[in-house]
């Protein structure tokens, strides 16, 4: 049988129940200002996998106009916060807090947290760079 | 004793205590277990102990569905028509239904059969025997044992790993041939298909069954309790083209006879998991013999607890260890970097299936058509249809998954449905169920709790057609059960 690995890469599960995961869609990504050092950024810049799923996320325009407001959201979370450390506790608690929550989105077939998300939403941008 | 019905005087009728249509699990179960009590009964089989292709063309049909469709050769290549019946296709996987599955269930529409687990507990005892499958094995008490160090996740999760155990399957035919052939109580008629139900003039008692040959005699067989085993498409077929007397078919005022079609829809790659965590854990859910040619495999299925709060149908995940879905490696390290446990987890990726419960669906159904098979007999159609609630249930249950498995730093799951066309991958398990249910009353069924026509005081139905819901694992222990309690009350009825 057909692995359908392409057809749904796009697509966001709806509303099921009292279960959502939510439909990222909204927000532009017009081109945030950069930092001279940004530890999202950093915290980004692995594996080659993250930029390509992001980039295909962020090829439809649905997704790419939520990313911003997703970004958004994380950037506003982690404020301050630059060391790797306690910036990698912090995300892995907002993802873990994420999936208890149901804020969950679809990134090429995986069912992620909002924060994963966003991460991975970063890491395409960097790619489109 | 055999019989060859090509070999039969045309216009005899031959007599018995009770005749069985269809040799199957159903038909062979019933046939020893009333021989065993001294009664005598004649067994009508449509093929021999070979597959023929004459008899197998006897299940053409068409089959389809707005969605999804089944395959043009689904009715021939999801049955045999030969001694054992489909038990030659059996993959032997034993499990008995779960207690909810007999319950009714407020989110799934039409539920509930008129017994329970409780009162279909010890006819399973004995099905487990006649399936040569231990009860250890067989029964749910073998996951507490085995789920004490094979669980995935902690109790508090609304998922369990279940165990699905598989002894060598029986192959009904060639298992019980010498038995069938030996007994003195058996006449069991090869080449001998029913197709007509005959009845007195009011439609409340079977007068005879009608049995035709292909190129060959037609005969009868008159017996004081008759009782259809042919399957969940046969036997509403057989009860529709008996329209004699009344004319929308035997057993079917309310037009139920045929609807109400369960499969068990299958998922063979229907997304990933990244596990986060001993591989040996994820193990445990791999096949393994735990004694010689005795299978045991694990899937992740909901708890009864989440199906209630959740409104789930039973559904489950098995491991597809070659089938590693893409963007798999990054997932993993995703998560692996951002965990919060103290130690990096080891990162698994694996290809999942997926199993679910049909619900329930009136317009999932077998009708007749306007062709003919070779003996003049109607030819089926199969509509199988998945309804919202299908849906519904697949979806709420795929996030739950992925959030537990998120919400506890397990893993991370893929899901390759389409949000517009979820079914669209979607494989027949060749479970063919509901098509002459089982309910208290004849507005809501086919069949009484006692497996009886309602409005016929001697025709009997022992089959999956009259499950009510399907459950999610193969029917044939069910089957064998409800086949053992139906002799029990028929031994009764003829004290």
């Amino acid at each position: 049988m057909m692995a359908a690995r392409t057809y749904s890469r796009r697509s966001v599960l709806r509303v099921a129940g009292g279960l959502a995961v939510a439909s990222v869609v909204g927000m532009g990504c017009a081109e945030e200002p950069e930092n001279s050092f940004d530890p999202l950024l950093e915290l980004v810049d692995g594996p080659e996998a993250w930029r390509r799923l992001g980039a295909d996320w962020l090829a439809d325009e649905d997704q790419s106009r939520k990313a911003a407001e997703i970004i958004a959201r994380l950037r506003a979370d982690v404020g301050e916060t630059k060391d790797p450390e306690a910036l990698r506790l912090l995300l892995a608690r907002r993802i873990e807090a994420d999936y208890a929550a149901s804020r969950m989105g679809r990134v090429n077939d995986w069912i992620l947290s909002e924060t994963e998300v966003a991460l991975c939403a970063l890491a395409g941008r960097r790619r489109r760079r | 004793m055999l019989l060859d019905g090509r070999r039969l005087v045309a216009g005899e009728t031959h007599q018995a205590e009770i005749c069985i249509v269809g040799a199957g699990a159903a038909g062979i179960t019933l046939a020893l277990e009333l021989s065993a009590k001294g009664h005598d009964v004649i067994l009508l089989e449509s093929g021999g102990f070979e597959t023929d292709a004459a008899t197998e063309s006897l299940n053409d049909g068409s089959a389809e569905g707005s969605q999804p469709s089944p395959g043009k050769d689904y009715l021939r290549l999801s049955r045999s028509r030969l001694v054992g019946g489909t038990t030659n296709r059996w993959e032997g996987w034993c499990r008995p239904f779960a207690p909810l599955d007999f319950a009714p269930r407020e989110w799934v529409p039409h539920s509930g059969w008129p017994i329970d687990r409780q009162q279909l507990d010890p006819y399973y005892e004995r099905a487990w025997q006649r399936l040569r499958s231990d009860r250890w094995h067989a029964d749910v008490a073998a996951d507490s044992r085995l789920a004490e160090s094979d669980q995935l996740f902690s109790t508090d999760t609304p998922f369990r790993t279940i165990f699905l155990h598989r002894p060598p399957p029986l192959r009904f035919g060639t298992f019980h041939q010498a038995e069938l052939v030996a007994s003195p109580k058996i006449r069991l008629f090869l080449w001998s298909n029913a197709v007509e139900i005959v009845t007195n003039q009011d439609a409340t008692a079977v007068e005879a069954v009608r049995v035709a040959v292909v190129d060959g005699p037609s005969f009868r067989v008159s017996a004081r309790y008759y009782c259809l085993a042919a399957g969940g498409i046969e036997t509403p077929r057989l009860l529709l083209v008996s329209n004699a007397v009344q004319a929308a078919g035997l057993g079917n005022r309310h037009d139920l006879v045929g609807r109400y079609f369960m499969d068990h829809p299958y998922f063979e790659s229907a997304g990933g998991l990244v596990w986060l965590g001993h591989q040996r854990a994820l193990r445990r859910l791999e096949p393994r013999e735990l004694r010689p040619d005795y299978l045991t495999v694990g899937a992740l299925a909901a708890t009864e607890e989440a199906q209630r709060e959740h409104r789930l149908l039973q559904t489950c995940i098995g491991l597809q260890w070659n089938d590693i879905p893409e963007f798999a490696d990054g997932i993993g390290a995703l998560a692996n970097m951002l965990s919060t446990k103290k130690s990096a987890p080891v990162t698994t990726s694996v290809g999942t299936t997926l199993t679910c419960e049909q619900s329930p669906n009136p317009e999932s159904r077998v009708v007749l058509t306007d062709t003919k098979d070779a003996l003049g007999v109607a030819q089926v159609r199969l509509q199988w249809r998945l309804s919202d609630v299908d849906n519904a249930s697949l979806r709420t249950w795929i996030i739950l998954l992925a959030r537990e498995f998120g919400r506890t730093s397990r893993g991370r799951i893929a899901t390759y449905f389409d949000d517009d066309d979820p079914w669209r991958d979607v494989l027949p398990s060749a479970h063919h169920m509901g098509t002459t249910r089982m309910s208290d009353a004849p507005e809501r069924g086919v069949v009484d709790a006692n497996l009886r026509l309602h409005g016929i005081d001697n025709l009997f139905i022992a089959s999956s057609s009259t499950f009510p819901t399907g459950g999610l694992v193969s029917p044939t222990p069910t089957i064998v059960a409800l086949a053992i309690r139906l002799a029990d009350h028929l031994a009764g009825k003829m004290r």
